[in-house]
């Protein structure tokens, strides 16, 4: 672009437009992190579920394994180097938001472990897990997120309602499947659709 | 029907895109500007240079990762001014 003074306010008002165009900064997803996230969460519940069943002494222990992976992948995420040429103000809400799902997730860990009863526990969980895909989903256009975030605030309420902690990690199994595991195929395979991979 | 005067600073194709840009943006790096404004290095360093002065922007020099970057934002007199801007060249376009 040259750096002409004269122009009409037609052409003032294209360079305007053109450039509001290209200012706006896509959010995009790859869809990896959901995989990941809801396939090492289906795996745990479903890992309880059978240690219950076989009458395991430690019914946890998948958990506990969760918990250690949760926190090196925190880590590698914070140390990833990442480059932005580009801050929007929604990418900076969004990170709010992230910090926000984290602090509730380990809150109620916490509370799992020192008050609350892993049957409501559970159901804290998928409460902020929709929340976290609500907004995302919305962020990020994605329908199948959105629908997500319902189907894991009725897992929510059904954790409530069921006494009986196995069939819980069946609920919770079935909201990660729909909440992350699908909509995480459904943006990779988009994502790579629009980046022409594969 | 009454002309408002168009702010010189804005009245220039580069220095007009540099602020388009950046009205919806929160920061953006020079190499970012460069690439959307398809302007040259060199022009586009002597635009921020004169938006910086007339306090439209503001620029950041810094070293990330051992590598310099310039990091620009526009400032609230520079929102002003584009939004003022913006009326001038409404009022040039209105009917009658």
């Amino acid at each position: 672009m040259e750096n002409r003074k004269q122009m009409t306010s037609e052409e003032s008002l294209t360079i305007i437009q053109q450039m509001i165009t290209q200012a706006k900064v896509d959010i995009t997803d790859n869809g990896f992190g959901w995989l990941l996230w809801g396939s090492l969460i289906f795996l745990t519940c479903i890992s309880t579920y059978v240690f219950i069943d076989i009458g395991s002494a430690n019914i946890f222990l998948g958990w506990n394994i969760f918990g250690i992976l949760t926190i090196i992948l925190l880590l590698f995420d914070v140390f990833r180097h990442k480059k932005k040429p580009v801050r929007t103000y929604v990418g900076d809400l969004l990170k709010l938001v992230d910090i926000g799902f984290i602090i509730c997730l380990f809150t109620v860990i916490f509370s799992i472990n020192v008050a609350v009863s892993p049957n409501s526990g559970f159901g804290f969980f998928l409460m902020i897990f929709a929340f976290l895909m609500l907004v995302r989903g919305g962020a990020l256009k994605s329908r199948a997120l959105i629908v997500g975030a319902m189907v894991n605030w009725a897992g929510a309420l059904a954790i409530f309602v069921n006494k009986e902690f196995r069939y819980d990690m069946l609920i919770m199994a079935a909201a990660v499947l729909a909440g992350y595991i699908i909509p995480g195929l459904l943006l990779m395979k988009q994502y790579r659709k629009s980046n022409n991979i594969g | 029907m009454e002309f408002k005067e168009l702010d010189p600073i804005l009245h220039s194709q580069l220095r007009l895109a540099v602020i388009s840009l950046l009205i919806g943006l929160k920061e953006a790096e020079f190499t970012f500007i460069k690439e959307k404004t398809n302007a040259t290095a060199g022009n586009l360093s002597v635009q921020i240079n004169k938006l910086k002065e007339a306090e439209y922007i503001q620029v950041t020099k810094q070293f990330k990762d051992n590598y310099p970057q310039t990091l620009c934002r526009i400032t609230p007199k520079g929102i002003d001014a584009f939004e003022k801007y913006v009326l001038a060249l409404q009022s040039y376009m209105k009917p009658g």
